[in-house]
């Protein structure tokens, strides 16, 4: 290769680089009003930089302090002190605390399965004083949205917070409703559904004159009264393909078959809709034109986090996953600063680029040029990685920056592996590319094993393990991939930059003897 | 190298005693003091005592510190957080305190923030005390990595056996489980609060450890084919692995633990206190423990299991 062609190529490769990094990093204001926030000021930061965004939920029957001093003298005589909260069993329906704070443990478990389930990064569910459940999310504000500098990140940051937080502990059971009081329905019972035609208004259960619609309506059960929605489908899941954010519903035969006749009844209605409720909130509207005849009904939403927020919720009530208890609605909830400290994103991110730069200073002096070519490679993945956690919007905790660190550091090891055989190499006589091409080919099975089993182990974790080990999982997965992929990219690097090395004989610092018949 | 090899049963006893006292020391703490390891939040009970004041009457919440911290800090709590008010939310300091400290001292803590409030003239305050149980979520995120992590090693031995020896895959499942059961007795050993991250450090030890045995094992399956080393002993061939990956191993450990410095040394400049070193002596606990495993304990195994490779190959 041509030294004009190597430096046209080096030129071109450190640009782009250099521009994505200042993408990546560098905030600043566009004209007067407006302002671009770098790639690593928009990731979303886990609760240890930004906090959490929490409630805390009290079942039927238990107050706090507060609602307590509100009440009249006379209702206050049927509650007790229970710790920070008052209790009242006759409110409750319960006899006993111990069963009260039985079925609240029950239920924390079950909003503990759930948070895991929805794949948060980082979550608490916490029974307090036995009587009530304390939830938190982390906030997910991004660096500019906690600092102020980007308030539509900000605001959606606590929207999306405060859906999943209220999708998630919804209580109640499945329902299939609809806001026509002129439907009729049979029931999927074999033995009713010859005999007997039923009117919905005769099915009013709980949920009937709950606001579930937002507009004060009564809504109605498409099921009647001997049926469980839950058997309608085996499983839900939410996916995003090509910007949709889609909601699948795989049914059971038997679903599929009321599914049939619902949907039916709701295509001749006023309304065309079914509404999928979990207690009394309506966690889809299916707009239904004509029957609805498959195995599976896919439904697009608004948002990733709302048709995650959905899927969770209904698996687990269709796993049997439905809490005990009926809890107060979420009125409010509550943003907690940052356990780290108010400049903890700032620090931990000035503390990633010096562990960056101290690999690649570490690379340069002790491998000189090759090392340089090792440290452009490094500074590509540290971009790689900052634009994947964007990209795929994993919620960057401490044990995510460790596992971006240790990524970098296996890197650099799978490349120690190659500089050290190179070195061997040098050391028989060989020419630095030559020896360069040898080393490649003697540690190829090597670095293929390294990356193997990074990868393997990475799907394992991403795929089973919960919360901030999942994170730390996908991490692995992109890492492993890009440092494989980069491994090359330093291999062609070191053939543009070493093809018009003067001396071809010194590698690292070490310089052996020119022979003559080379 | 070679002197280790020797020793070999030597360090495999070291590694059992260890993991035996950190089982001894974790079930004596389970009995008489906070528990087998030195739980945080997630997987132990707390106490805890929440303060706020309205924006309106105490505007960046200095008073709230001030109050809280003159008559709450005599109750020892191991963790201290403030929200500074935003909007219409108040300004609120929590304070977490051990389950040992008496419902009355904090009973009286309480009332005594409150007296000082009311005898301030502040109307909009509160002050509760609350009994948190362990966060739930603590025992469902460690069943589900111990999954993961089981189903990463089975992984791991599998792909051993196939792509090096019967022999190394099953020294190779003894380091995985040495590296955790050594995390494990260390966390217990030395009581360093274990919260959610030490269940991902374990995770990232045992990729490490993956990746670390993965070379170690090349290099001794290269070195049995090497027909230079034909009338080599077993010893020697799994020493000369050992050193020929030393250096890497070593770089990977002392890089690792150095990023975990750089990274708690901001973190202590962001939040300067005990809780904020806690997961970063966890991770570093993590590294101490896959050097061990990867240092020591696989090529010790692997000389102890190799009969079953060098039969092979003979």
């Amino acid at each position: 290769m041509s030294k004009v062609r190597s430096v046209v190529i080096t030129a071109i490769v450190v640009i782009a680089i250099l521009v994505a990094a200042v993408f990546g990093v560098a905030s600043f204001n566009v004209g007067a009003a407006q302002r671009y926030n770098s790639i690593a000021a928009e990731i979303a930061l886990g609760s240890d930089y930004t906090g959490y965004v929490g409630t805390t939920i009290y079942p039927e029957g238990v107050i706090s302090q507060s609602s307590y001093d509100a009440l009249e003298e006379e209702d206050k005589s049927s509650y007790q002190a229970h710790g920070s909260v008052y209790v009242s069993l006759e409110e409750s329906g319960y006899e006993t605390l111990e069963a009260l704070a039985g079925d609240v443990a029950g239920d924390a478990a079950i909003l503990a399965a759930r948070m895991g389930d929805r794949g948060l990064s980082d979550y608490t569910v916490s029974v307090r004083d036995d009587l009530t459940i304390a939830v938190a999310v982390p906030s997910g504000f991004s660096y500019a949205a906690y600092k102020g500098d980007s308030q539509t990140n900000r605001s959606n940051a606590l929207t999306y917070a405060a859906n999943t937080l209220g999708t998630l502990i919804s209580d109640g059971e499945l329902t299939l409703r609809t806001s026509d009081a002129s439907i009729t329905i049979e029931s999927g019972d074999d033995d009713d559904s010859t005999s007997t035609t039923y009117d919905t208004t005769r099915f009013e259960d709980e949920y009937s004159n709950e606001d579930v619609l937002g507009d004060g309506s009564v809504t109605y059960p498409f099921v009647s009264a001997n049926e469980d929605a839950t058997e309608y489908f085996s499983s839900v899941s939410a996916f995003t393909f090509g910007g949709s954010h889609v909601l699948s519903f795989s049914l059971t035969s038997y679903g599929r078959e009321r599914i049939n006749y619902i949907s039916t009844l709701a295509a001749s209605s006023e309304s065309q809709t079914i509404y999928v409720c979990v207690g009394n909130v309506r966690v889809l509207a299916i707009t239904c034109t004509s029957t609805i005849d498959s195995d599976v009904m896919q439904f697009s939403m608004e948002t990733q986090s709302a048709s995650r927020d959905a899927a969770t919720l209904l698996n687990s009530v269709i796993h049997g996953g439905t809490l005990v208890l009926a809890y107060n609605d979420v009125s409010t909830v509550a943003p907690v600063s940052a356990a780290g400290g108010e400049n903890a994103a700032l620090m931990a991110f000035i503390a990633c680029i010096a562990v960056l730069v101290a690999l690649c200073v570490a690379a340069v002096v002790k491998y000189k040029k090759l090392g340089g070519v090792l440290s452009m490679s490094l500074v590509i993945l540290a971009l790689v990685l900052l634009y994947a956690l964007f990209i795929l919007n994993v919620l960057v905790t401490l044990e995510v920056l460790i596992t971006c660190a240790a990524v970098l550091v296996l890197f650099a090891a799978a490349n120690l592996v190659v500089l050290n055989e190179v070195r061997a190499q040098c050391k028989t006589g060989k020419t630095i590319q030559a020896a360069i091409k040898a080393a490649y080919k003697r540690t190829l099975l090597t670095v293929v094993d390294i990356h193997v089993v990074i990868l393997a182990a990475a799907i394992f974790i991403a795929a089973i393990a919960p919360g901030a080990a999942a994170g730390c999982g996908v991490i692995l997965v992109v890492g492993a991939i890009a440092s494989y992929v980069l491994y090359w990219f330093t291999r062609l690097m070191w053939h543009v930059c070493s093809a018009p090395a003067r001396n071809k004989f010194a590698f690292g610092g070490f310089k052996r003897e020119v022979y003559g018949d080379d | 190298m070679t002197k280790i090899l020797k020793l070999r049963h030597i360090v495999l006893i070291v590694s059992v005693i260890i993991m035996a006292i950190g089982m001894a020391v974790g079930t004596v703490c389970h009995f008489v003091s906070n528990g087998f390891f030195n739980y945080g939040d997630e997987f132990s009970s707390y106490k805890s005592i929440e303060v706020t004041t309205s924006a309106v009457e105490d505007v960046n919440g200095n008073t709230l510190l001030e109050v809280a911290n003159e008559e709450l800090a005599s109750l020892g709590a191991y963790e201290v957080s403030f929200s500074k008010s935003t909007g219409y939310l108040p300004n609120t300091v929590v304070y977490k305190l051990g389950t040992s400290v008496s419902d009355e001292a904090i009973d009286e803590a309480v009332a005594a923030v409150k007296a000082h409030f009311e005898g301030a003239g502040y109307e909009a305050f509160t002050v509760s005390s609350y009994f948190n149980e362990a966060k739930v979520n603590g025992i469902y995120v460690l069943n589900f990595t111990a999954i993961a992590l089981s189903s990463a090693v089975v992984f791991q031995a599998i792909y051993f056996a196939i792509r090096f020896k019967p022999g190394m895959a099953l020294a190779g499942l003894m380091s995985q489980v040495a590296a955790v059961g050594v995390y494990a007795s260390l966390l217990a050993i030395t009581r360093c609060p274990v919260g959610l991250e030490a269940i991902a450090f374990a995770a990232v030890a045992v990729v490490l450890n993956m990746i670390l045995c993965g070379l170690f094992f090349d290099n001794v399956k290269k070195s049995y084919k090497d027909e230079n080393n034909e009338k080599a002993e077993t010893l020697q061939l799994i020493a000369a692995g050992g050193q020929s990956t030393a250096k890497v191993n070593l770089f990977v450990c002392i890089a690792a633990a150095a990023a975990a410095v750089i990274l708690a040394v901001f973190a202590l400049i962001a939040a300067p206190s005990f809780v904020t070193l806690a997961p970063f002596a966890a991770f570093l606990i993590a590294v101490i423990s896959c050097a061990f495993a990867f240092a020591l304990f696989t090529p010790s195994a692997y000389a102890v299991v190799s009969v079953i490779d060098r039969r092979n190959i003979k």
